[in-house]
């Protein structure tokens, strides 16, 4: 354990962990876009940043990637974080002004429009990573990259095509902060899009007991391959998980009224 | 490109991952391109998921997914050059080869490209031919050394 001020108030938190998830344990908001429980921290948004002083040279840290150490100062509110942090809100706003979450965030740190404005965008993409990420590092499937650079930096598929590597399980759609990457099942078909590019496009199986489509085959497959046994005989019953959640629930009773 | 010329150009490396980079130069140099078929392949002989290929060969502006020129021109438009006079110099590039920035030649001899700096900033303006570096340039010298590098390329 160490001992830190944490807007001043005096604190102890265990080694290990970065001065965000000390402030969140704690009940303080530090708002991110970029950064994920599940996930390596990115450090991408800035959103994040608080003011470290004590046994860090004083200034602006970000927190999601800055461990908490003895002797350490944070404040998560100073004039100078707010300052800087609805700046970054603003330069967020010029490239992704029609993200309703974007917005909302923003409202929530006082900002309302941004000086940067350039004309309507209907790109909500904020390059914060984490559909990549996940894809990669959670999922295995690899369907999705950042390609080009700088300005030009996006979010696409392999060959800005159909993804071969894509298993339609929709994690990227959920993970997204912005709403800028999105999924939708539509007439037996689920489809997985971002503004200039359809990731997946994929027929969905059927459940044995009430008919719904539910997941893709590809997704199916990959998740029998990837799991024990156990878990290959639940996905080989062909039922959408809320008639799967019925049967177990009806099999339990069973045995419990026997 | 022809898959055996992937192929010897990947044996070459060992098969090995981390010789990606230096696969793509190869093949961009031989090629003038990095097209999907032969970054699938690459990908393909690698073992390497093809979006991480895909995003390298975006990444860089050593390479180029579609057909460049034989000889690329790199014109310097950084802040020494720039004030140093390098739009006229593209501009007299432009005019002579008849093509926008970013585009090629219809004969594929020439592709032309602005960049940022060449590291040369004491001696700008520079355009670069391929490997070779023009400085100190003006209106008149760029004249002279396409009309040599056209000539040559004939």
């Amino acid at each position: 354990m160490i001992q830190m001020t944490l807007n001043n108030k005096e604190i102890e938190a265990p080694e290990n962990l970065t001065i965000l998830e000390v402030a969140r344990k704690h009940g303080i908001d530090i708002p991110t876009l970029c950064y994920h429980e599940a996930l390596e921290p990115y450090g991408v948004c800035r959103l994040c940043i608080v003011e470290v002083g004590g046994s860090l040279r004083k200034g602006i840290r970000i927190s999601c990637i800055q461990n908490v150490m003895n002797g350490l100062i944070v404040d998560t509110e100073s004039e100078r974080v707010k300052r800087n942090r609805q700046f970054l809100f603003e330069l967020l706003l010029a490239r992704s002004p029609d993200s309703k979450q974007l917005i909302d965030l923003a409202a929530k740190h006082g900002v309302f429009e941004s000086r940067f404005y350039e004309g309507d965008s209907d790109d909500n993409c904020v390059r914060c990573g984490l559909c990549v990420r996940v894809c990669r590092d959670k999922i295995g499937a690899f369907a999705l990259c950042f390609a080009h650079r700088g300005y030009d930096r996006t979010v696409t598929t392999d060959f800005e095509s159909l993804s071969e590597y894509c298993i339609g399980c929709g994690t990227c759609a959920q993970i997204c902060p912005t709403g800028a990457i999105r999924m939708k099942d539509e007439g037996g078909e689920r489809i997985i899009y971002t503004k200039n590019s359809v990731v997946a496009r994929f027929e969905l199986e059927t459940c044995d007991i009430c008919g719904i489509p539910y997941a893709s085959k590809k997704y199916l497959d990959f998740v029998k391959r990837n799991s024990d046994n156990a878990m290959a005989v639940s996905v080989a019953r062909n039922l959408c998980p809320t008639c799967a959640r019925r049967t177990g629930a009806i099999n339990l009773v069973g045995q419990m009224t026997l | 490109m022809e898959k055996e010329k992937i192929e010897k150009i990947v044996n070459k490396h060992r098969n090995e991952k981390s010789a990606i980079l230096a696969i793509l130069h190869e093949v961009q140099a031989e090629d003038n391109q990095l097209n999907a078929e032969s970054l699938k392949y690459i990908a393909l002989l690698l073992g390497v998921p093809y979006a991480n290929v895909f995003g390298l060969a975006t990444f860089y502006s050593a390479f180029s997914t579609e057909k460049r020129g034989k000889t690329l021109v790199r014109a310097c438009d950084g802040i020494s050059c720039h004030i140093n006079g390098a739009e006229e110099v593209i501009e007299v590039l432009k005019s002579k080869l008849n093509i926008e920035l970013g585009q090629t030649t219809w004969d594929e001899a020439f592709g032309l490209e602005k960049v940022r700096c060449l590291g040369l900033c004491s001696i700008s303006p520079n355009v670069s031919f391929n490997d070779r570096t023009y400085s100190n340039l003006n209106k008149e010298k760029i004249l002279g050394i396409l009309q040599k590098v056209m000539g040559d390329s004939k």
